[in-house]
C-alpha cells in the first residue's frame, strides 16, 4: 500500500473519531438541556451521526 | 400528478403554519410538514400513470436518509465553528479585534475595511454565515458600538457582511450545490462571486457605518472591548490561519502527492493549531458543547431541511417547484428572481440551490447565456434571504448574538433593506448582462 | 416539568433508535446485496480487476471482468456499465450481453459494474428506491439501484476542492469519487482513481482497441442520445450516427467530439491515455430530470412523466418524451444495438479489429421485451452464475 493511501486512510480514521467527538458532544448538550423542543432536535441532529458511525450509511 | 403533487405542497404549508401557531420551533414545523406530506402522499390519489408501492418501512428510509442530504456540511459548519470557537474563547479574537482597534481606531475608513475583513473570512472559508456571526459577529459589533454606529445600523451591518462572507470564496455552498448537481465544474466561479459579494459588502459597510460619532478615544474603547489573555502576539494570532491556508493551498499546488485533508480535518487542525499557541487552556468538550448549542439551529434546520427536501422529491412537490420556476418567461425570471431567490432561502435554506438552482443552470445553457455568472449571480442573491421567514438562520443568530433589543423586522431588517436592495440590483443587472460579464472575466 | 422532559426524551430517543434499526438494516440490505449473472455458455473466463492492478484489491470496486475470447485473431472490446449507478440501462445492457454474447472473432470484454461502491448507497436527497427488478417470467431480475458517486463509506472525506490528476483541473469536490470524472486514475489516490488507474492497466495490458461506456441524461441535459467520441472515433462515431438514426431508431442519435478541455471523462481521457478509441453513449432516462414529479422505480422503468413533458411543451428538453415515455426496454435496446453497429462500423473501417459476435437480439426484439434474454440464476449451472 502507498504511503498516500495509507496516510488518507488515517485521515478517514480521524474524520470518523472527529465525528464521534461531536456525537458526544450532541449526547451531553442533549442530556443536559431542560427544553424539550432542543431535545428532540438534538435527536434528529444525531441520527447521521449514528449511522455514519456504525457505517451503515 | 399535478394535483397531487399541489396537494401535498399546501399539506405542507398548512402543518407548518399550524405548528408555527402551536409555538414549535422552525426545524420541528419544517420536520413535521415533512411527516404529514409523506402521509399525504400514501392516502392521496397519485394520478394516471402507474405507480410503484412504498412500503412503511421505505418511508422510514427516506425519512432517515433526508438528514443525510447536508451531513457533509454539517460537519464543516460544526468544526469550523469548532474551530473559530477555540479561537474566540483562547483570546484569539479579542487580541485580533483589539490590535486592529489600536492601530486603526482614528483612521475610521481602514478600521472599517479591515473589520470588514474580519467579517467576511469566516464565512468565506466555512461557507456559513452564522459561522461568522457566531465567532466574530459579537466583538465586531462592540467595535462598531465604539464607533457610534446605531444599534439597528450595527445589527443590520452584521448580518449583511455575514451573508456576503457566506457567499465570498473560496466556499460558496450555493454555487457548488447548484453546479454539483448540473454536473459543472466548480470553476470560475471565483472572481464573479468575489466581485458581487465584496462590493455588497463594501456598500453596506459604508452605507450602514460610515458615518457615527466616536464614543471616546482610543484607550477609553478598548477599555470596553474584553483583554486577550497575555501571551498573545501577532505571530501565534496568525499561525492558526496560516495553517489553514497551507493545507488549502497545499492541494492546489501539490495535487499529486497531498492527502485529502477534507474542510472538517482542515478545520480540527487549525483548532489543534489553536490549543498548541494559546496562552490559555481550555476543555475542548466544553468548547465542542458550546459550538453544538450555537449551531444547534443552524444544523437542525439543515438536517431538517434536507429530510423536507428528500420527501418533497418522493413526492413530486420538488419537481412542481423547480418546473414552475424554469418555464417562467425569460424576462420575467430576469425580473422576478431578485425576490424569489432570497424568498426561498427563507423557506429551504441550502436546500434551494439544488432546487431551483439547477433547472435554472439547464435552463440558461439553453438560452446561452453564461451559467458561471448567472449562478455567481444567484449565490450572492440567495443569502440575502437569510432573515426572512421561516428559517431566518443568520438573522436570528445575528438578533441572538448581539443581544439586539429591538423590532426584528421594522428594526433591523429594514435598515438592512437599502443595502439588500443594492446586492440584489448589482446581481440582476450582472445575470442580465452575463455574458459581457463574463467575457471581461474571462470566464 | 423534569419529569415530563425526561419522558419526552426517552420516548423521542426510543422512536429514533427503532427508525435508525429499520433504515439501519435497509441501508445494510441494500449495500450487501449481490446481484446474480448467469454467463452465456460462450465465456472464456471471469477475472478481477485487480488482475490487472493490486490497487483495488480486496475493495468493493473489484470488480468482475467477463471475457470472451474466440481465439480467433482480431479486435478487442471492453464494454462498461454502471459508471453512474443511477444509470440502470448500462448494468442492465451488460449484463444482457454477458448472459447471451457467443465471439467468433476478436475478444469482448464486459464490466457490468465499474463502480460498484456507488451502486451500495442512494443517492441523499434525490428519494430513489434502493433497487429496481425486471419481470423475467420466471422470477425477477433484481439490481441495486444508487448513487452517481462513490459510497462515502468506502471514501471520506472528500477533499475541498477535487483536482483532476493529471491535468490539475478544478472540479466538484463530490466528484473525486464519480468515476466518469477520474480517468485515467492515480494509483495512490482515493478508491475511485485507483479504480480506474485499474482499469486503465487492463485497457493498456490486454491491448484494448474499442471502449464503450454506457450512460443517460436527464432530458434537460444537451448531452442527449448521443455518441461522445474522442476525436480518434470520429469516423467510426459518426457513421454510426447517420447509420441508426435512419434505421431503426425513431429518435435520432447524434454525436459529439469529446472536449479536449473537460478532463475525467472516459471519452477523453483513455483516448489520450492509451492507443484505445473510446465512446460514450448517452439516452434519456426522466428519473434524473430535478424537474420530475412522483420519484419511484416506476418512473425509473416506464420513463413516464407528466412534469417532464409539460417542460417539453415548453421547448426546454433536448429530448422528445410523450404519453409512451422512454421504457427500460428502448433504452437497453439503443445501447445494445449501437453497441453493435460501432463493431461493425470499426470491422469496416478497421479491418484489423475485426470482431465478430452473435447472440444479442435485434432493436425490434429487446423493444419488446428483455426478458427471454435473463436466465433464473437459480436453475442455471453453478459454476456459470457469478455475483456482481
Amino acid at each position: 500500500m502507498s504511503l498516500l493511501v495509507i496516510v488518507n486512510l488515517i485521515i478517514t480514521i480521524c474524520t470518523y473519531a472527529t465525528a464521534a467527538f461531536f456525537l458526544l458532544a450532541i449526547i451531553r448538550v442533549f442530556i443536559k438541556t431542560k427544553n424539550v423542543q432542543d431535545a428532540l432536535v438534538y435527536v434528529v441532529i444525531m441520527i447521521p451521526f449514528v449511522l455514519r458511525l456504525l457505517r451503515l450509511k | 400528478m399535478l394535483t397531487h403533487s399541489l396537494a401535498v405542497l399546501i399539506v405542507i404549508a398548512v402543518v407548518f403554519a399550524v405548528a408555527k401557531k402551536l409555538r414549535l420551533n422552525t426545524e420541528l414545523c419544517l420536520l413535521l410538514g415533512a411527516v404529514s406530506a409523506v402521509i399525504a402522499h400514501v392516502i392521496l390519489p397519485m394520478g394516471e400513470d402507474p405507480r410503484s408501492v412504498l412500503t412503511f418501512a421505505e418511508v422510514i428510509r427516506h425519512l432517515v436518509e433526508g438528514t443525510f442530504t447536508y451531513f457533509d456540511v454539517c460537519m464543516t459548519f460544526l468544526t469550523a465553528t469548532f474551530f473559530m470557537t477555540l479561537y474566540k474563547e483562547t483570546g484569539g479574537v479579542s487580541y485580533l479585534v483589539r490590535t486592529i482597534v489600536k492601530r486603526f481606531y482614528d483612521h475610521r475608513v481602514v478600521c472599517l475595511l479591515l473589520l470588514m475583513v474580519v467579517m467576511m473570512v469566516p464565512g468565506a472559508v466555512t461557507g456559513s454565515g452564522a459561522t461568522t456571526v457566531l465567532t466574530v459577529g459579537g466583538l465586531v459589533g462592540a467595535v462598531l458600538t465604539a464607533m457610534g454606529v446605531e444599534e439597528d445600523k450595527r445589527v443590520a451591518l452584521i448580518f449583511i457582511l455575514a451573508a456576503m462572507s457566506a457567499a465570498c470564496p473560496p466556499i460558496n455552498l450555493w454555487a457548488m450545490m447548484a453546479a454539483a448537481g448540473a454536473n459543472m465544474p466548480y470553476t470560475g466561479f471565483t472572481w464573479p462571486l468575489l466581485i458581487l459579494s465584496g462590493l455588497g459588502a463594501l456598500f453596506a459597510t459604508f452605507y450602514l457605518a460610515g458615518k457615527g460619532e466616536r464614543k471616546g478615544t482610543v484607550d477609553e474603547v478598548l477599555a470596553t472591548l474584553p483583554e486577550a489573555p497575555a501571551g498573545w502576539n501577532l505571530l501565534k494570532a496568525f499561525v492558526p490561519f496560516v495553517v489553514m491556508v497551507v493545507l488549502i493551498l497545499g492541494a492546489r499546488i501539490f495535487p499529486a502527492w497531498w492527502p485529502t485533508f477534507g474542510l472538517p480535518m482542515i478545520f480540527m487542525l487549525c483548532g489543534f493549531t489553536t490549543l498548541l499557541v494559546s496562552p490559555k487552556k481550555v476543555n475542548v468538550l466544553d468548547i465542542a458543547m458550546t459550538t453544538v448549542t450555537n449551531l444547534k439551529e443552524l444544523v437542525g434546520i439543515m438536517m431538517v431541511v434536507g429530510v423536507l427536501n428528500q420527501i418533497m422529491t418522493l413526492t413530486g412537490a420538488r419537481g412542481l417547484l423547480s418546473l414552475a420556476v424554469v418555464i417562467l418567461p425569460i424576462w420575467l425570471l430576469f425580473a422576478a428572481l431578485w425576490l424569489i431567490l432570497p424568498v426561498t432561502e427563507g423557506v429551504l435554506q441550502y436546500a434551494v440551490a439544488p432546487l431551483f438552482g439547477v433547472p435554472l443552470i439547464m435552463l440558461f445553457n439553453m438560452l446561452g447565456y453564461n451559467p458561471i455568472i448567472a449562478l455567481s449571480c444567484w449565490a450572492v442573491m440567495w443569502p440575502v434571504g437569510d432573515c426572512l421567514p421561516p428559517t431566518a438562520v443568520v438573522g436570528r443568530a445575528t438578533v441572538l448574538e448581539l443581544d439586539y433589543k429591538g423590532e426584528y423586522y421594522k428594526g433591523f431588517v429594514k435598515k438592512a433593506l437599502v443595502p439588500m436592495l443594492f446586492i440584489l440590483a448589482i446581481c440582476t443587472l450582472a445575470m442580465i448582462f452575463n455574458k459581457p460579464f463574463g467575457n471581461f472575466l474571462g470566464v | 416539568m423534569k419529569n415530563k422532559t425526561t419522558i419526552v426524551k426517552i420516548v423521542a430517543v426510543a422512536l429514533a433508535v427503532v427508525m435508525m434499526a429499520i433504515a439501519g438494516y435497509m441501508f445494510r440490505e441494500h449495500r450487501t446485496y449481490k446481484e446474480p449473472v448467469v454467463v452465456s455458455k460462450y465465456i472464456t473466463e471471469v477475472k478481477k480487476l485487480s488482475d490487472y492492478s493490486d490497487v483495488i484489491k480486496g475493495t468493493v470496486n473489484d470488480c468482475n471482468v467477463y471475457i470472451f475470447d474466440s481465439g480467433v485473431p482480431g479486435g478487442t472490446i471492453l464494454i462498461w456499465g454502471r459508471s453512474h449507478p443511477e444509470e440502470p440501462v448500462g448494468v442492465m445492457a451488460c449484463s444482457l450481453i454477458v448472459e447471451n454474447l457467443k465471439v467468433t472473432q476478436g475478444r469482448v470484454f464486459v464490466i457490468d459494474s465499474m463502480n460498484t461502491s456507488a451502486s451500495t448507497n442512494t443517492r441523499v436527497g434525490e428519494a430513489y428506491p434502493r433497487f429496481f427488478t425486471y419481470d423475467c417470467g420466471w422470477g425477477t431480475m433484481k439490481w441495486r439501484f444508487g448513487d452517481r458517486a462513490g459510497n462515502q463509506l468506502d471514501s471520506w472525506p472528500d477533499p475541498e476542492v477535487y483536482i483532476h490528476y493529471p491535468s490539475g483541473q478544478n472540479l466538484a469536490n463530490v466528484d473525486v469519487r464519480n468515476i466518469n470524472r477520474t480517468w485515467p486514475g492515480k494509483a495512490n489516490g482515493l478508491l475511485t482513481e485507483r479504480t480506474n488507474y485499474a482499469a486503465m492497466q487492463m485497457i493498456k495490458q490486454e491491448g484494448i482497441d474499442l471502449a464503450i461506456d454506457l450512460h443517460e441524461a436527464e432530458l434537460e441535459y444537451s448531452v442527449e442520445n448521443t455518441i461522445v467520441f474522442h476525436q480518434r472515433g470520429d469516423v467510426v462515431g459518426s457513421m454510426v450516427s447517420m447509420d441508426l438514426t435512419a434505421d431503426p431508431f425513431d429518435v435520432a442519435i447524434t454525436c459529439n467530439y469529446s472536449p479536449e478541455a473537460l478532463h475525467g471523462l472516459s471519452h477523453r481521457e483513455i483516448g489520450d491515455w492509451s492507443d484505445c478509441v473510446p465512446y460514450t453513449f448517452e439516452v434519456a432516462e426522466p428519473m434524473l430530470d430535478r424537474i420530475r414529479g412522483i420519484t419511484d422505480e416506476a418512473l425509473l422503468m416506464e420513463g413516464k412523466d407528466r412534469f417532464v413533458m409539460l417542460a417539453g411543451d415548453h421547448k426546454l428538453l433536448y429530448s422528445p418524451i410523450d404519453e409512451s415515455g422512454w421504457p427500460i426496454e428502448k433504452r437497453v435496446a439503443r445501447h445494445i444495438t449501437t453497441i453493435l453497429k460501432t463493431i461493425e462500423w470499426n470491422n469496416m473501417i478497421n479491418p484489423d479489429q475485426t470482431i465478430q459476435v452473435e447472440g444479442i437480439p435485434s432493436y425490434q426484439e429487446l423493444c419488446q421485451s428483455l426478458a427471454p434474454y435473463y436466465y433464473n440464476p437459480a436453475t442455471a449451472p453453478a459454476d456459470r452464475v457469478y455475483y456482481d
